[in-house]
């Protein structure tokens, strides 16, 4: 031993150990602050309940309708195919091509993309069928064999033997099929340029498999992929297989000489399927005379090409509208003017910027389109053209530079959508109530000789003046969907609204108190109409208006124009019944506030104006402090008695309250000061820990009695990446729950995310089938021990390119209120919530992370904030996840306006509310500016924020001002009482009773590194010991 | 005296210390205490070994390569932290490599130093330290 006293052996092995032991405590503190992400992957739990005893009979308050888990997979299944039966459009059906007739048809599909459709997100809701639990996902080839429909297994088998060099790309280091956006979390200095259709050109399909396509109906499959953290951009014009597209929107090269093949090598029948959720440019398919029929089917997931196939062969008639309009060009709409790549002449790579890389400031969106989103525009446009107002008839802004004209610009309406059969609908009866509920009684005959379901899809225009208030010239307002009707049967429906809902955002009007800004319903003529879409609707509006159809343009051959169909009900004028606590609070978005003149705005008083795109925008004096990240101040103050773990006997089942037989009957009330007596049992700490770590696993909260709450992406189920199935959330402790799932269990690796895309979903019009959607989420919930759903995206597809399409429900902000409102019950009713995102006006994905959004503030409150509206004001309780977007130049979840006027104050939200991730050097969304505007918890981790500008909330650096800032203390309560009001009504209390506890144990990992900081630490001293014993040793 | 191996390791290693001050600038989410670290490597080691140069006797000279090591181990032990996100998203493919780029080059000469320090610790600067 003693000969190993040597000074050098000695120094050498101390700074081995030494140095190593600095190694492990850095990442033993990384591992702690990402405990709760290292937890969810390796399914461990640091946090167990005890109960002792319980006065309580039965502590399952939300239970299941399902025996087991496979019951529960079996009817997500059947659920997911009736959406994309329902969802599908048909847009043509020359000749009666469709449905086929299996008995007498072989189908050829044609389109690589076919052996692998696209079914739903690259990133963020990707419907990728679990390999390791047998799941399976339907294609279109396996869909048609199911129904029995025979098809050319020649052309699987070609597409088969190129596919790998076509069609696969990577993600998360894993090969995947059928993919090709690119994907970005960083900021994108410059429009991506790739993007791979992924399809063969003609002259790769040899002459043999062409003829097995001869006497064949052909069956082409169009795609395009949808993605988060992705865009469309007009720099993409060609892929790297030599494929070349006019925009990545219109069809390809390939895809028209595939389209050609089959035209020639087919039985004389070409069906197009859209397997899309980009609004593609197909004009020249409903054009040409040798295309039969267009099927729109969008993304449907995992299982909704079951759903297609059954429409195909007309085992159900189709039902769907459309959820956007499909315009002629994707280009063509004002909201495209200045959507894409830009960034402030003084960015931060600019010479003596005022703002560094770290701000993440550099990017801005001007939303100059106003009002005037998809159809609004559209449609608006078209009845000033017929009126002859406002310039509409002018070259600016048409596609081929000469006077505007609609049928040059449209193709499929908004809302548009064919049948088997036929429909007429009478619109009988139209109450308004001001104040109150309001409702339209439809009586629909089914006219043709098909059973089919049909849509009622009601739509107002309000009077507008030129020079006024701008107004579009029509907008949906409510609808409702029939059971099936047979052959001459008729039904009638109620159709039930709310005029709020058509009152317009009055950005000037000063109100008796001294405040700006309200919603006001002028005085005149409000025309209620029903029709096959927009432009049917503002048809038959015009055509009552007007007297006559004369100027009057129809683009599609079954667009009727029916007057009798327009009811005008004269209202006066009321600016005071929807503006209670409401005042302007987004001023701060206009661009033109800051730097007058910067951009013209879309208006229908001179359709001229709003097609010259911004010029250069240079952040002035105002803009950097918010620019820069300093919207808020720690500032002492005593403004509220703050009191933290106070031992006031309260815990979170406490606040449930029951009857005598010990059934759960509710929860205290809201407003009931028991809830801020429970709040002030929450240590200072335990809630910095809580509100800082907001990831998809909320920290237990010990002094309330609340172990982990479990949260998951979405919005297609919860999403696979994360849970990885049922048994996720499970530990043996849990066995005893009715619906425990193990790691044996044959669904334990289910993936989730299985429902068709929102668009899908919307395009159904069918209220009823989405609250079922939302039930068998919570039913989800129920079964994986996870109480919250990350969506529905309630966004709109302002502009076409935003790649996220898939993830929000349509261009209208009504059809998305109510779509995300009944999910949102859905959901709820089983005692799992959902989380609507992002809020707000989150419209592009490319640098996305602290991109300034402009808009006017009468533009959000009419669609982007219009669409979350019905679900935040709605019964359910529920999330709102802010977005990464600025509000104008301050970070939404840090904006006041937005967070706490509009959704706390306007609209009375009780749920909670918290960010996006934000991850490491995400310093614009920080917890001060977040906390303090009502953004409540930061969807990250401490560690993200500790080498951020503003440090970690619990950082010793911040104590002593937050200690002094009660206001903001205040703020930190108030987000846990929405996070403890919500969770308390929440199947997350499901197991828990009063007299349960929570307990903070070790897991194995955590003592796994435990003991090799303790192993290093003694082999340090050790090594150092031996290092002074050998000098002295040597010494002497 | 007569130097060691060590000697011209620990050189090379406060060299590397000094390249990452500057690598550093590239990192996109930094410590406060990175450079200060590094700065302490850099400015001892020179100090040090400019004096056994010039045949000064250092008090401890030998310990100067332990120094080094623990001085250039925490200075890339604390620049992990502000980067595992983006380092992690980079090799999931969500984040452009190009983001966790200069920090990979960065805690690779940083590595590179620490390890030329440790080997340099068993050899010290000097045959006999005073």
């Amino acid at each position: 031993m003693n000969g190993l006293l040597k000074p050098g052996l000695m120094r050498g092995l101390s700074a081995i150990f030494s140095t190593l032991l600095i190694l492990a405590l850095s990442l033993t503190s990384v591992a702690n602050a990402n405990s709760s992400v290292i937890n969810r992957q390796l399914g461990t739990t640091a946090y167990i309940t005890k109960t002792k005893g319980s006065s309580v009979s039965d502590t399952t308050y939300f239970k299941s309708e399902f025996s087991s888990v496979e019951e529960l997979a079996n009817a997500k299944h059947a659920l997911a195919a009736e959406i994309a039966a329902e969802g599908s459009v048909l847009l043509k059906n020359a000749n009666s091509a469709l449905p086929l007739n299996k008995d007498t048809e072989t189908v050829t599909v044609w389109g690589l993309n076919s052996l692998v459709p696209t079914l739903g997100g690259l990133m963020g809701s990707p419907a990728f069928p679990s390999e390791a639990g047998g799941q399976k996902a339907t294609g279109i080839l396996d869909a048609l064999g199911m129904k029995g429909v025979q098809f050319n297994g020649a052309f699987a088998g070609f597409y088969g033997e190129n596919f790998d060099s076509v069609r696969k790309s990577s993600l998360f280091g894993a090969e995947i099929p059928g993919h090709s956006h690119t994907v970005s979390f960083d900021t994108i200095p410059e429009p991506a340029s790739s993007y791979q259709i992924g399809e063969l050109p003609a002259s790769a399909y040899p002459a043999d498999l062409l003829a097995s396509a001869d006497n064949t109906t052909a069956l082409v499959l169009l795609t395009r992929d949808s993605s988060e953290a992705a865009d469309f951009t007009t720099a993409m014009t060609s892929d790297p297989l030599g494929n070349t597209f006019e925009t990545p929107l219109s069809l390809s090269a390939y895809e028209r000489e595939i389209i050609d093949l089959a035209k020639q090598h087919s039985n004389g029948k070409v069906v197009v399927l859209i397997n899309s959720v980009a609004v593609m440019e197909i004009e020249e398919l409903k054009q040409d005379p040798d295309i039969d029929a267009i099927l729109w089917v969008g993304l449907p997931g995992m299982y909704g090409f079951e759903g297609v196939a059954d429409v195909l062969i007309g085992a159900q008639s189709p039902s769907g509208h459309l959820v956007d309009t499909y315009a002629v060009s994707s280009l063509s709409a004002p909201a495209m003017v200045n959507f894409g790549i830009h960034s402030y002449d003084n960015y931060s790579g600019a010479e003596g910027s005022p703002l560094t890389k770290g701000n993440l400031a550099d990017y801005y969106l001007i939303e100059s389109e106003g009002i005037y989103i998809g159809y609004k525009y559209y449609e608006t446009r078209y009845e000033d053209s017929v009126l002859g107002r406002g310039k509409a008839d002018a070259a600016e802004g048409s596609l081929d530079g000469s006077a505007w004209n609609y049928a040059k610009e449209v193709s499929y309406p908004f809302g548009y959508g064919m049948s088997y059969t036929s429909f007429s609908q009478e619109l009988k009866e139209v109450k308004v109530d001001i104040g109150g509920e309001s409702y339209a009684v439809v009586k629909v005959t089914n006219t043709g000789d098909v059973a089919g379901k049909d849509v009622v899809q009601l739509y107002v225009q309000s009077p507008y003046t030129e020079g006024g208030l701008e107004k579009a010239a029509i907008q949906l307002l409510s609808f409702g969907k029939t059971e099936v009707l047979k052959p001459g049967e008729s039904a009638e429906l109620t159709i039930t609204f709310e005029p709020q809902y058509f009152a317009s955002y009055d950005e000037k009007l000063v109100k008796e108190d001294g405040t700006t800004g309200a919603w006001v319903l002028d005085e005149g003529d409000y025309y209620f109409t029903v029709g096959n879409g927009a432009h049917e609707a503002v048809n038959n509006v015009l055509a009552k208006k007007l007297g006559g159809t004369d100027k009057l343009i129809t683009i599609n051959e079954n667009e009727t124009i029916n007057a009798d169909n327009a009811i005008a009900v004269t209202l006066k004028r009321d600016e005071t019944t929807y503006s209670a606590n409401v005042q302007n609070a987004l001023q701060d978005a206009d661009i033109n506030r800051y730097i007058p003149g910067t951009v013209e705005y879309t208006t229908r008083s001179d359709w001229t104006k709003g097609w010259t795109p911004a010029a250069g925008v240079t952040a002035t004096e105002e803009m950097l402090p918010t620019l820069q990240n300093h919207g808020h101040e720690l500032t002492p103050n005593s403004d509220y008695e703050i009191v933290w773990g106070a031992r006031n006997g309260l815990s979170l089942a406490s606040m449930m309250e029951f009857d005598e037989s010990g059934k759960l009957v509710g929860v205290t009330d809201f407003d009931d000061p028991k809830w801020d007596s429970l709040v002030q049992q929450i240590t200072l700490p335990e809630a910095i820990n809580f509100l800082e770590n907001c990831t998809d696993e909320f920290d237990a909260i010990g002094s309330v009695g609340i172990g982990n709450v479990y949260t998951n992406d979405g919005p297609l189920g919860f999403v696979n990446d994360q849970v990885s199935g049922y048994a996720a959330k499970w530990d043996a402790s849990n066995s005893d729950e009715p619906t425990y799932v193990g790691p044996n269990d044959p669904y334990a690796v289910w993936t989730l995310a299985e429902m068709p895309t929102e668009p899908v979903v919307a395009s159904t019009f069918n209220p009823e089938l989405v609250r079922r959607e939302g039930e068998l989420f919570g039913e989800d919930g129920l079964w994986t021990n996870i109480s919250g759903l990350l969506g529905p995206g309630v966004n709109l597809h302002t502009a076409v390119y935003c790649g996220r399409a898939h993830e929000y429900y349509s261009e209208d902000a009504m059809l998305t209120n109510r779509m995300a409102a009944e999910l949102a019950d859905g959901t709820w009713s089983k005692g799992t919530w959902c989380v609507m995102k992002h809020f707000a006006m989150n419209d592009m994905e490319y640098n996305r992370t602290g991109l300034s959004t402009f808009f006017t503030e009468q533009a959000a409150r009419e669609n982007g904030l219009r669409a979350f509206e019905g679900a935040v004001k709605g019964d359910s309780l529920l999330g709102v996840m802010s977005a990464y977007n600025r509000v104008g130049t301050t970070f939404a979840g840090g904006h006041d306006g937005l967070m706490t006027q509009i959704l706390r104050t306007e609209w009375g939200f009780r749920g909670w509310v918290e960010t996006d991730y934000a991850a490491a050097g995400f310093d614009y969304m920080n917890w001060l500016d977040n906390i303090y505007a009502g953004g409540g918890g930061c969807l990250c981790t401490s560690a993200n924020f500790s080498t951020s500008e503003h440090g970690s909330m619990g950082d010793a650096r911040n104590q002593d001002s937050l200690n002094a800032d009660t206001a903001f203390q205040h703020e930190m309560q108030e987000a846990l009482k929405h996070f403890l009001y919500v969770f308390a009504s929440s199947n997350a209390m499901n197991g828990i009773s009063p007299d349960t506890t929570v307990e903070r144990v070790a897991t194995w990992w955590e003592k796994t590194i435990m003991g090799a900081d303790v192993a290093l630490g003694i082999l340090t001293i050790l090594s150092l010991t031996g290092l002074v014993l050998a000098a002295r040793k040597e010494k002497n | 005296m007569k130097k060691t191996a060590g000697f011209y390791l620990s050189a090379l290693s406060a060299v590397l210390a000094l390249v990452c001050i500057f690598l550093y600038g590239s990192v996109l989410f930094t410590s406060a205490y990175v450079r200060p670290l590094l700065i302490a490597d850099v400015v001892v080691s020179a100090l040090v070994l400019a004096l056994v140069g010039m045949n000064k006797t250092v008090p401890f000279g030998n310990v100067l390569p332990l120094v080094g090591a623990v001085l250039c181990m925490g200075a890339v032990a604390l620049s992990i932290a502000p980067m595992v996100n983006t380092v992690v998203f980079a090799f999931m493919g969500m984040n452009p490599m190009s983001n966790a780029q200069g920090f990979l080059t960065f805690a690779g000469v940083g590595l590179s130093a620490w390890l030329l320090a440790v080997i340099a610790s068993f050899a010290g600067i000097v045959k006999k330290a005073a």
